[in-house]
C-alpha cells in the first residue's frame, strides 16, 4: 500500500512539474520584449485583457527553444501620445529586441516619426488601421485591417442580406471610427448599396442630432463609434426602428467587458467584424488561453486572444533568428510561416497578416459565427 | 322509503388504533346498546362470552380479519365491519364510503346476509390463496412486507427464473383439467382485488362458488404485459388475456408438480396437493347496498372451465420445469396456415422467375433512362421480398427444407437478375452512368437501417392477415431489384467498382432484412423451441461484416458533408474581391479528394485570382484537393 501510494506520489509529482519548457535546457540568457501599453489614460479598457492574453502566452512558452528566457518590459503610455514617446525611447534604451504594442490605431499612427528613425521591429497587436504598415518597415500588424473588414461587412449587407440602404455613423476625431466608416462606405456604394446617411456623432451628447431625423427607409446601421457612444445609440434606435439592424466593428464586445454597468441586451442581434467567434471549434491553444482568462473574469476577448497572436508571432520569429539580429528577426515578423493563433491560423505577408474575418452575432455577451471570410 | 331496523345490543371489537372510536359507537343514535371489548380480551375470553354474541362490530387491522370472521363463522355471529378511514383496503373491499356515520348505521342494521368462504382443509381462506409463483404482484396479492427494493429484487429474480409448472385440478363434478402454469389463484371475494383488472371475473360471494385462476404465460414478454395490465391499467378488459385461464366450482382438489405449498391470506400456509371447498352461506356480514348488488345471490351450480389459453396435455411436456423464454414460441399447428404459405414462397416457380426477368429488365431500363418512376415500377414489381421472409423464418425455426429452398430461390433470382442487367448493358450501344445509376454505388449504414426496418415492416405485414400481403411499401423502401441491376449493369461495362458498389448495397439489403426479419419472427412468437443457432451465427457473422465497409462508407459521407458545409460557410478575400461559396460538394477521387464549388462573385476572377483562391482553400485541408468551380456573378 505504501508503495502504491509512494508510486502515485512519484507521478504526480512528474506530471505537475511537466510543462511546455520542460525539453529545453535553460542557457541563463534573456532576450528583453518591449511592450507598450496604455495601462492608464482614456484608452485603458482594452489594455488590461490585452496584457493578460500577452501574459498567458507567455506563461505558456516563457523560453526560447535554445534556452534563452524571454522577458517583458512593459511601458505605460498613458493613452498619451507624448508618454507614449517617452515609454518607447525608454525602452529603446533598455535595448529591448521588438516592441508589443497594445495601443489603437490613434497613438499608432502618431507614432510615425518615431517608428521611422528606430529600426526597433514593431508588432502591433490590435490597431486595425489599413496605413499603419505603410509608416515603417518595421511594423507588423497582427491584426486584420479595416479595409478587409469593411470590404467583408459591405458584401455581407449587400450580397447576402441582400440589404440596399444602410446609415453610417461615426466619430471624426477617432481614428478607427472614421478610416473603418470610410472604408465601409467607399465598398458599399461600390457595389450598388445606397448610404441613406453618414453622420459624424463625436460623443454621447451628440447622439441627439440622430434623433432628430427619421430614417424610413435604412434596413442596417453601420457603426464605429466608441462604446458609450454606441450603446446610447442602439437605445434609442432599436426603441424606435426595432426593424432595424445594426452591424459594428471589431472588438465592440470587448470593449463593453470594461464597463461596469450597462443594459446588456442592447448588444443582442448586433453583427460585428471580428478575429474570433464563441460557437467554432477551439484549439488547445485557445482552451488553455480561455481558461488563464477566466481568472479576471471573462473567457473571451479579441483584445486577449491578438495579444495572445503576437507572442506567438515573436516567438516563432526569434527562434528562426539565432543571434537575434534585428533584421532577421523583422523579416520573419513580416514574412512567417502559418502561426497557430488562438484564433485561428495566420500567416503573415509583408508585414500585413492573412487571417479569417468573421461576421458573428451577438447573443447573451457571446460571439455567434454568421460566416468566415478567409 | 322502507325504514330501516337496528339490533337492540351489539358487541364492538377493536384494536389499539380502533380505541378511538369506542365512544361513537357506544353513543350510537340508533338505539343499540354496545359492549366494547378489546380484541386480544375477546380472543382470551371468546368461549365465556360467545353464547351472548349476537351481532358484533368489528374495527380492527386487516390482516386480523380473517381470524374473527374464522371465530364469527364457528360461534355463528353476524359481523359489521367499520374500517377506519385509514383503512382504505377495507373500505375499497365491502363498498363503503368515507362517511364514519353512514358505516356505523350499515354496520347496526338488522339485516345481515349471508356469504360464502371458502376452506382449505380446516381453514379458512378470506381472501385469496396462491399456488406458484407471480413475480412483481405476487408479493402485493400475498401482501408479503419487506423493504420495497428487497422486494422488488427478489421479484426480479423470481421474474428471471420463472418456470411453468403441471398442475392437475378436479372439479366437485369431477371434471379434470391437467395444464401448466406459473402459479393458481383461488379466489373468494376479492372483486375489486389485482386479478380483477385483468377481465371482468363473474363472480360472486353468494354464487356458491370458489373461482381458480390460473396464470400460464408463454413468453416473459407476454407475462410482462399481463403484469403491465395489472399494476398500471384501470379498466379490465372483456375478453380473456392469453396467459390466463379460469375455472369456477363448489370445489377444487388441487395438485402441484412443482409448489409444495399453498400460500393464502395473510402469509399462512398449507400443504399441498389441497382442497378448496365452498361452504356457501356460511357468515352473515352487514355491507352497503352496493356491496349486496354486486354479490347477487346466484343458483346456477353450472361449473365454467375456460382453458383454451392454456397449454394442453400434449404440449404440457414440452413446457413445464423449463426457464420460461423471453419471446414466445410458436407451435406448428397455432400458426399453419402462416408456414404453409411461407415454405410455398421458398419454392421456385414459373412466375417468380418471369417477375424477376421483368423487373429487372424494367429497373434497367429505368436507369438508363434514369427515370426514377420506371424504377419504382421495377421494384413493385420485384418478387424477392417472399424468399427473403421465408429465409428469416427458416432460420429462425431452424428448418433445413426452408433455409435450402430459399437461398437457392434467391441465388437463382440473383443470378437471373445479374445476367439479364449485365446483357443489357452488353447489347446497348452507349455506356454512360446515370445518377441513378451512381446513387446505388455508395451504400452506407444508413441502408442497413433502411434495409432493417424494411425487413421488420415485411416480417410484421406477413404475420398478419389483417396486413396487406403485397408489400409494396416496403418494396420501394428497400429497393433490392435496381441495385441488382447496376450490378449487373456494372458487369456489361466490365466496370467493377460499380458492380462491387452496388451489388454491396444489394447484399446489405439482403443481409438486413433477414436479420431484423429474424428478430421481428422472435419477438412475435414465432419461434420454435428450437432455435437454429447456427442460422443465427451466420446472419450475425454476415452482418458485421457487411457493416464494415458501410460503417467507412458512412464516415467519408458524413466527412464529406461536413466538409461542404464548412465550405459552404465560408467566404474568399481575394485580391480584394469577395468570393461567396454558393454550393460545395466534395467527393473522394481515385487518387486526391475532389471539391466543386458554385462560387457567387461580383467581379471576374482572372487566373492569378483563382490561383490565391486554390492556396486559400487548400489551407482549410490537410491533403492536396482537385478544385472545380462554377461562377455566377452576382449583377
Amino acid at each position: 500500500m505504501k508503495k502504491l501510494l509512494l508510486f502515485f506520489l512519484v507521478l504526480v509529482f512528474f506530471l505537475t512539474s511537466c510543462n511546455n519548457d520542460s525539453s529545453i535546457i535553460k542557457n541563463g540568457k534573456i532576450v528583453k520584449i518591449g511592450v507598450l501599453v496604455p495601462l492608464s489614460g482614456k484608452n485603458k479598457r482594452f489594455s488590461q485583457q490585452s496584457l493578460d492574453g500577452l501574459l498567458a502566452a507567455k506563461k505558456m512558452q516563457a523560453y526560447l527553444e535554445n534556452g534563452t528566457e524571454i522577458k517583458f518590459i512593459v511601458a505605460d503610455t498613458q493613452s498619451d501620445i507624448g508618454e507614449t514617446r517617452k515609454a518607447f525611447y525608454s525602452l529603446v534604451k533598455q535595448d529591448v529586441k521588438v516592441i508589443i504594442s497594445l495601443m489603437g490605431s490613434d497613438k499608432t499612427i502618431e507614432m510615425q516619426a518615431v517608428l521611422e528613425a528606430n529600426k526597433i521591429p514593431l508588432i502591433v497587436s490590435l490597431a486595425t488601421d489599413n496605413k499603419i504598415t505603410n509608416l515603417a518597415n518595421n511594423i507588423s500588424q497582427v491584426c486584420f485591417t479595416n479595409n478587409i473588414q469593411a470590404l467583408v461587412a459591405a458584401h455581407y449587407i449587400r450580397d447576402e442580406k441582400l440589404i440596399s440602404n444602410v446609415g453610417i455613423v461615426y466619430d471624426r476625431s477617432n481614428h478607427y471610427s472614421y478610416s473603418l466608416a470610410k472604408e465601409f462606405k467607399k465598398y458599399y456604394e461600390s457595389i450598388g448599396g445606397t448610404v441613406d446617411f453618414y453622420m459624424n456623432v463625436k460623443n454621447v451628447k451628440e447622439v441627439e442630432k440622430l434623433k432628430k431625423k427619421q430614417y424610413l427607409s435604412t434596413s442596417i446601421l453601420y457603426n464605429t463609434t466608441d462604446i458609450a457612444t454606441t450603446l446610447e445609440i442602439l437605445k434609442f434606435m432599436k426603441k424606435k426602428y426595432p426593424d432595424m439592424e445594426y452591424i459594428s466593428g471589431d472588438g465592440l464586445l470587448s470593449s463593453v467587458m470594461a464597463l461596469k454597468s450597462f443594459d446588456k441586451t442592447l448588444l443582442n442581434g448586433v453583427y460585428v467584424t471580428e478575429h474570433y467567434a464563441h460557437n467554432i471549434q477551439k484549439n488547445k491553444r485557445r482552451k488553455h488561453l480561455e481558461k488563464l482568462l477566466k481568472r479576471d473574469g471573462y473567457s473571451e476577448s479579441s483584445y486577449a486572444f491578438l495579444a495572445y497572436d503576437s507572442y506567438m508571432l515573436l516567438y516563432k520569429a526569434l527562434n528562426r533568428c539565432e543571434n537575434l539580429d534585428l533584421v532577421c528577426i523583422n523579416n520573419h515578423l513580416q514574412n512567417s510561416e502559418t502561426i497557430h493563433g488562438a484564433s485561428g491560423n495566420f500567416t503573415m505577408h509583408h508585414g500585413v497578416s492573412k487571417r479569417k474575418v468573421f461576421i458573428d452575432k451577438i447573443e447573451n455577451m457571446k460571439l455567434y459565427k454568421e460566416i468566415v471570410t478567409y | 322509503m322502507e325504514s330501516a331496523s337496528y339490533y337492540k345490543k351489539a358487541h364492538f371489537i377493536y384494536d389499539k388504533e380502533s380505541q378511538e372510536l369506542v365512544d361513537f359507537v357506544v353513543q350510537n343514535s340508533f338505539a343499540t346498546a354496545i359492549t366494547a371489548i378489546n380484541i386480544e380480551d375477546f380472543i382470551e375470553h371468546i368461549v365465556e362470552i360467545a353464547d351472548d354474541i349476537e351481532h358484533a362490530i368489528v374495527s380492527i387491522g386487516e390482516e386480523k380479519i380473517p381470524e374473527f370472521l374464522a371465530i364469527a363463522y364457528r360461534c355463528d355471529f353476524s359481523v359489521g365491519i367499520l374500517p377506519l378511514l385509514t383503512q382504505k383496503e377495507q373500505l375499497k373491499n365491502l363498498l363503503l364510503s368515507s362517511n364514519m356515520d353512514k358505516n356505523l348505521e350499515i354496520a347496526l342494521r338488522d339485516d345481515a346476509k349471508r356469504i360464502d368462504l371458502v376452506q382449505l382443509g380446516e381453514e379458512l381462506v378470506y381472501s385469496q390463496a396462491i399456488i406458484g409463483d407471480i413475480p412483481l404482484v405476487g408479493e402485493k396479492m400475498r401482501k408479503v412486507r419487506h423493504s420495497p427494493l428487497t422486494n422488488f429484487l427478489f421479484a426480479l429474480k423470481k421474474f428471471f427464473s420463472l418456470k411453468l409448472q403441471k398442475f392437475e385440478i378436479t372439479t366437485k363434478n369431477g371434471q379434470k383439467v391437467v395444464t401448466a402454469g406459473s402459479a393458481i389463484v383461488v379466489l373468494n371475494h376479492t372483486t375489486k382485488g389485482l386479478l380483477s383488472k385483468i377481465f371482468n371475473l363473474e363472480q360472486s360471494m353468494r354464487d356458491g362458488k370458489i373461482t381458480l385462476v390460473i396464470i400460464s404465460p408463454s413468453s416473459l414478454l407476454d407475462y410482462i404485459q399481463l403484469v403491465s395490465s395489472l399494476l398500471f391499467f384501470s379498466k379490465s378488459s372483456k375478453t380473456l388475456p392469453e396467459s390466463i385461464g379460469y375455472l369456477q366450482s363448489e370445489s377444487f382438489d388441487i395438485n402441484a408438480y412443482s409448489s409444495k405449498k399453498v400460500v393464502f391470506d395473510n402469509g399462512e400456509k398449507a400443504p399441498l396437493p389441497a382442497t378448496f371447498t365452498i361452504i356457501p352461506e356460511a357468515l352473515a356480514i352487514n355491507a352497503s347496498d352496493d356491496f349486496w348488488e354486486l354479490n347477487q345471490k346466484q343458483g346456477s351450480q353450472k361449473e365454467t372451465i375456460k382453458i383454451a389459453n392454456l397449454p394442453d396435455k400434449n404440449e404440457i411436456e414440452k413446457y413445464v420445469e423449463k426457464r420460461i423464454p423471453f419471446f414466445r414460441f410458436a407451435s406448428e399447428e397455432r400458426f399453419k396456415d402462416l408456414f404453409l404459405v411461407l415454405r410455398q414462397d421458398a419454392k421456385i416457380d414459373k412466375i417468380y422467375l418471369v417477375l424477376m426477368l421483368l423487373s429487372t429488365l424494367l429497373a434497367a431500363f429505368g436507369l438508363f433512362a434514369d427515370s426514377t418512376a420506371v424504377i419504382i415500377g421495377a421494384m413493385l414489381v420485384a418478387p424477392l421480398m417472399t424468399p427473403i421472409v421465408s429465409l428469416a423464418m427458416g432460420l429462425l425455426r431452424a428448418e433445413q427444407g426452408m433455409i435450402k429452398d430459399s437461398i437457392w430461390k434467391i441465388f437463382l433470382g440473383v443470378a437471373l437478375a445479374l445476367l439479364a442487367s449485365s446483357l443489357l448493358a452488353y447489347i446497348l450501344p452507349y455506356s454512360q452512368t446515370t445518377s441513378e445509376m451512381n446513387a446505388r454505388v455508395n451504400p452506407t449504414l444508413l441502408d442497413l437501417g433502411i434495409a432493417i426496418f424494411s425487413g421488420i415492416a415485411a416480417a410484421y405485414s406477413k404475420s398478419f392477415k389483417e396486413i396487406s400481403q403485397n408489400l409494396a411499401g416496403v418494396a420501394i423502401a428497400v429497393a433490392l431489384v435496381p441495385p441488382l441491376a447496376v450490378a449487373g449493369i456494372g458487369l456489361g461495362y466490365s466496370d467493377f467498382s460499380m458492380f462491387f458498389g452496388a451489388f454491396l448495397l444489394f447484399f446489405t439489403n439482403l443481409v438486413g432484412i433477414v436479420l431484423a426479419a429474424v428478430l421481428t419472427f422472435q419477438v412475435l412468437g414465432f419461434s420454435n423451441v428450437v432455435k437454429s443457432k447456427k442460422g443465427f451465427a451466420l446472419v450475425f457473422i454476415l452482418l458485421v461484416s457487411v457493416s464494415f465497409p458501410l460503417y467507412i462508407s458512412y464516415d467519408h459521407m458524413i466527412e464529406r458533408y461536413k466538409l461542404a458545409k464548412m465550405l459552404e460557410e465560408h467566404r474568399f478575400i481575394v485580391n480584394n474581391k469577395y468570393i461567396i461559396v454558393k454550393d460545395a460538394k466534395v467527393f473522394f477521387g481515385r487518387k486526391m479528394r475532389v471539391v466543386d464549388l458554385k462560387l457567387n462573385v461580383r467581379e471576374s476572377l482572372n487566373r492569378k485570382d483563382l490561383e490565391e483562391l486554390k492556396e486559400d482553400i487548400q489551407m482549410l485541408f490537410n491533403e492536396k484537393l482537385f478544385i472545380t468551380t462554377e461562377l455566377e456573378y452576382i449583377l
